[in-house]
């Protein structure tokens, strides 16, 4: 069959075409994935756990691209190279299935996902592990939709999260009405806070700056509005807020019915001071 | 009044009966004193009604009368009877009323699946209108997060249907070379509950207002409807409930059908090794339905119960919330129930129902590019191993819904694992579908193009779900649009694009007419553009963390969001274009002969339009469905009825 003698020249062309395309898809990824962080694509670096979490986002997109070309490519080829014009006038060559390159296929996606299994639990260890030490305990109490803060070693609470710099904290989490996520997404963490259950999450702010703490999880008619501010701030500053806010002792608070809609506009307000970076003075 | 009843006129008027006679004994007969009239209703009554108008309804359309002349031994249908109730010589109005022929329900099927998935559609297009721009401009919260949960639990069901309801009725047994399904009154049964269930759906926006209900009014649950949430929720949430226990109902009932049909019902000769790719898929979205909507169907009993009865399934003890406690009839924050045990219920059904979705597309996805490609399936037992591994597997997954929740963190890496080892039958589909492609002479037409673009958007759903796999990727990408981008790749871009493959492939077996060619490549062009366009940005959003399901959202995320939009309302159009196809060449579009694909499965053996029961003689089948490239045929072609090759 002459068609048998062309054949392995459309796989080696149709195998550098892929070559190609994945050096140039790799090289155009290696040279943007640094630049991501600055357009914003992903969150400002809050901690040293998000850089972990892009590391693997990096790594991942990595692997999948010479995988995606690949099907892209060689179904493209063929679709091009081999397609007829019009009806068929006749059938395909018969080809029921290649033994070896079944296997091939099949080992490769095992060893990938293997890969991918070890990697994920070497990390998964690290997102696991409890912070020794001196960690710093708040207890965080998600409610129709905001967030209560109390630090059990200052004896205060506060609506809004201030964290030291470089200071271990765990974060003991639970709601009061249905489920809410806890996620603030420049630190790379996010945790459910359950009716009735208390979880522990644990993150090192590396970073001075303002940040925000979202709900990822549909909590009711609120739901978009539960974010609230996180300010990491030197040792010193958070000292005096603490101080501060010992005289102020404010008790947890509600999200009253009737004020819903102002609470509404502060987030509002909030919201567009925390894009200019003006909400730590505010 | 003999035409009058049954069919689905009478069938509504009782329904309508049944609702009022059953939300009345209520307000006047069991109802507490302080029970409010007018449209407010209690959601004791509007359980009752909803079962008045479910009971009317099968009574309407005759659901019971052969049940019922059986059960008191009046008299056996005879074959004409049989005949009479399969639509025999009855036109138009078979599709009016309790018809068993399975292409009947099939077209049936066909038309409420696309009807739903237009609202579904229009549901996406409200949620796109609101996210525009951020502030919430377009309408308030309460209304988004309604239509946030209508679109995702209309689409869920619509695409858990589009393919085991009309393909899976119409085609499959055809395929198989049977005459009717198994059990063809359970049959018609399924669809006839598909009805009332999606009348209930609708009920949903309009209520729960003006209660001074914390939640608000409609279903602010979101598709999930996880229990906390869905205790509190205004009494939308209980026709939400009540709908889609219903619809689960039909769905279970379905399966079980589908699966006996494809196990008992085969010609002679139709081995396992020998059915179509297409019955595989199904078969195995079958087995999903019947297995994994039951704990579905559980889980929304007991919210049920939670809301009616007062029980405490998903009520933690917290103390409660001092707004929510202020409600009357709530018991909220004082149970013993847990939070989590709905998450399990739930996913336990969720994750099975994306590859429920998915499943049949894969199936047709090859039927159609082997067709078209005039080459056989490049490794059929790699395909059947891959589509039978996805459904032992996609039961041990359901946890990495879980990853955050907090429950059970010590076996988070064992469902990393089975997560991640999905990929790999998964995988197997993908170099079955290159290895087919590969010097195939690929006719390039409408369908073929949507099982391609199946390949590149399936793909891309595929490898999204495994960053999604990964414990640490996910605590940041949880419950974030990238997620909702992911799960649309897999169900938009892998499902929806595998529909309409199906709709443009056997439109010619099911209808008689071929559909237009012309505006079926415009309307595939721009439903990839506008697709890939619209979730690649919803991709960006998400990394850049915005949370799903939000009204409103951070001005970062503005740019994403304003292209998601534009791309969405591409996309809805150049669909909208294809419904137009449909509709317009169901009227008007060319007529179409027996095989105009040059297919060689045994649906485009039998003359269109297919003749009641099928089959004249049952035919035996001698060869593999895919011969193409060798001499044989599945049937020898003399003995075809009707059939013509053009190839």
């Amino acid at each position: 069959m002459s068609e048998a003698q062309a054949q392995p020249n459309h796989i080696k062309r149709a195998t550098v075409l892929w070559a190609i395309l994945t050096a140039l898809a790799l090289l155009v990824y290696v040279v943007i994935a640094p630049q991501l962080s600055s357009w914003g694509v992903l969150p400002k670096l809050g901690s040293k756990r998000l850089d972990e979490v892009n590391t693997v986002l990096w790594l991942f997109t990595l692997l999948a691209i010479p995988v995606f070309t690949l099907v892209v490519v060689y179904a493209g080829y063929a679709v091009f190279t081999f397609r007829s014009r019009g009806r068929p006038s006749g059938d395909g060559p018969s080809m029921p299935g290649d033994r070896r390159i079944q296997r091939i296929w099949i080992i490769s996606t095992i060893l990938l996902a293997a890969f991918l299994f070890g990697y994920g639990l070497y990390f998964l260890g690290e997102v696991q592990a409890a912070p020794t030490g001196n960690v710093l305990q708040i207890n965080v109490t998600g409610e129709q939709w905001l967030w209560n803060y109390t630090y059990p070693k200052y004896n205060i609470s506060s609506t809004e999260l201030y964290l030291p710099v470089n200071q271990a904290v765990t974060f003991d989490i639970t709601s009061l009405d249905v489920q809410h996520s806890f996620w603030i997404p420049s630190f790379g963490i996010k945790q459910d806070a359950v009716p009735g259950e208390h979880v522990k999450i644990s993150v090192t702010p590396s970073e001075l700056g303002d940040y925000v703490v979202r709900c990822a999880e549909l909590c009711g008619l609120y739901h978009a509005y539960m974010e609230t501010p996180v300010h990491v701030v030197t040792a010193t500053e958070f000292e005096t807020w603490e101080q501060g806010q010992q005289s102020i002792q404010v008790t947890p608070q509600a999200f009253a019915g009737p004020t819903l809609l102002a609470a509404v506009t502060n987030t509002t307000r909030r919201r567009a001071s925390v894009a200019s970076g003006s909400v730590g003075a505010a | 009044m003999k035409k009058l009843f049954p069919s689905y006129l009478s069938g509504a008027i009782l329904a309508v009966i049944g609702f009022i006679v059953g939300q009345s004994y209520v307000y006047h007969f069991v109802g507490s004193g302080n029970t409010p009239k007018g449209p407010n209703f209690t959601e004791q009554g509007l359980v009752l009604g909803f079962i008045g108008l479910l009971v009317g309804w099968l009574i309407g359309i005759g659901a019971f009368k052969y049940p019922i002349t059986w059960m008191l031994g009046l008299k056996d249908p005879d074959h004409e009877e049989e005949l009479r109730l399969a639509g025999a010589n009855t036109g138009v109005s078979r599709y009016f009323r309790f018809t068993t022929d399975h292409k009947v329900v099939g077209i049936q099927y066909l038309v409420a699946t696309l009807i739903m998935l237009a609202f579904g559609g229009l549901g996406a297009m409200l949620i796109r209108i609101e996210l525009i721009r951020p502030g919430a401009k377009a309408f308030p919260p309460g209304t988004y997060n309604t239509v946030v949960t209508m679109h995702g639990m209309l689409m869920i069901l619509t695409t858990i249907t589009f393919f085991i309801g009309p393909f899976g009725n119409f085609i499959v047994p055809i395929m198989i070379g049977a005459r009717d399904m198994a059990f063809p009154r359970l049959n018609a049964l399924s669809f006839a509950l598909l009805v009332p269930g999606v009348v209930i759906f609708a009920f949903i926006p309009f209520l729960g207002y003006g209660q001074g209900s914390a939640a608000g009014g409609g279903a602010q649950t979101g598709w999930t409807v996880l229990g906390a949430i869905a205790d509190e929720g205004g009494v939308g949430v209980t026709a939400l409930v009540c709908a889609v226990i219903i619809l689960g109902a039909s769905s279970m009932l379905g399966a079980v059908n589908l699966i006996t049909t494809v196990i008992k019902m085969r010609a002679p000769g139709m081995r396992w090794t020998r059915l179509p790719m297409t019955v595989w898929g199904i078969f195995g979205a079958a087995l999903l339905a019947a297995i994994g909507t039951s704990s579905f169907t559980v889980d929304l009993l007991l919210i049920l119960m939670d809301r009616i009865y007062k029980t405490t399934f998903f009520v933690a003890s917290t103390g409660g919330n001092a707004i929510v406690n202020a409600i009357p009839n709530t018991n909220f924050g004082f149970g013993g129930g847990s939070a989590w045990l709905s998450q399990n219920l739930f996913w336990f059904f969720g994750h099975p129902e994306v590859y429920l979705i998915v499943l049949p597309a894969f199936g047709i996805a090859l039927d159609v590019l082997t067709t078209f490609s005039r080459k056989t399936v490049y490794g059929y037992k790699m395909a059947v191993i891959g589509i039978m591994g996805v459904v032992v597997l996609s039961f041990l997954v359901w946890a990495h819904h879980e990853f955050v929740s907090g429950w059970a963190p010590e076996i988070r890496g064992v469902y990393m694992a089975t997560t991640e080892m999905i990929s790999v039958p998964t995988g197997f589909i993908f170099l079955v579908l290159l290895g087919t492609l590969w010097r195939g002479k690929l006719w390039v037409t409408v369908p073929s193009l949507f099982a391609l673009s199946f390949i590149w958007n399936f793909l891309i759903g595929g490898l999204t779900g495994i960053y999604l796999s990964d414990v640490p990727a996910d605590v940041q990408l949880h419950g974030g649009m990238f997620v909702t981008a992911h799960f649309h790749y897999t169900i938009v871009g892998g499902a929806l694009m595998g529909f309409f493959a199906a709709v443009y492939f056997w439109f010619p077996k099911m209808t008689g007419r071929m559909m237009d060619e012309r505006i079926g490549w415009i309307s595939f062009w721009g439903i990839q553009i506008g697709f890939n366009v619209a979730f690649m940005a919803m991709f960006i959003a998400g990394l850049q963390g915005m949370p799903r399901r939000v009204a409103d959202y951070d001005p970062i995320f503005a740019n994403a969001n304003l292209v998601t939009s534009l791309g969405a309302f591409l996309l809805a159009a150049s669909i909208v274009l294809t419904f137009y196809n449909i509709v317009y060449s169901w009227v008007a579009g060319e007529k179409a002969v027996a095989n105009p694909w040059g297919a060689k499965t045994l649906e485009w053996l039998v003359p269109t339009p297919v003749p009641l029961e099928n089959f004249e003689e049952i035919p035996v089948v001698t060869g593999h469905p895919y011969d193409y490239g060798e001499s044989e045929h599945m049937i020898p072609i003399a003995e075809a009825p009707g059939g013509q090759f053009a190839g």
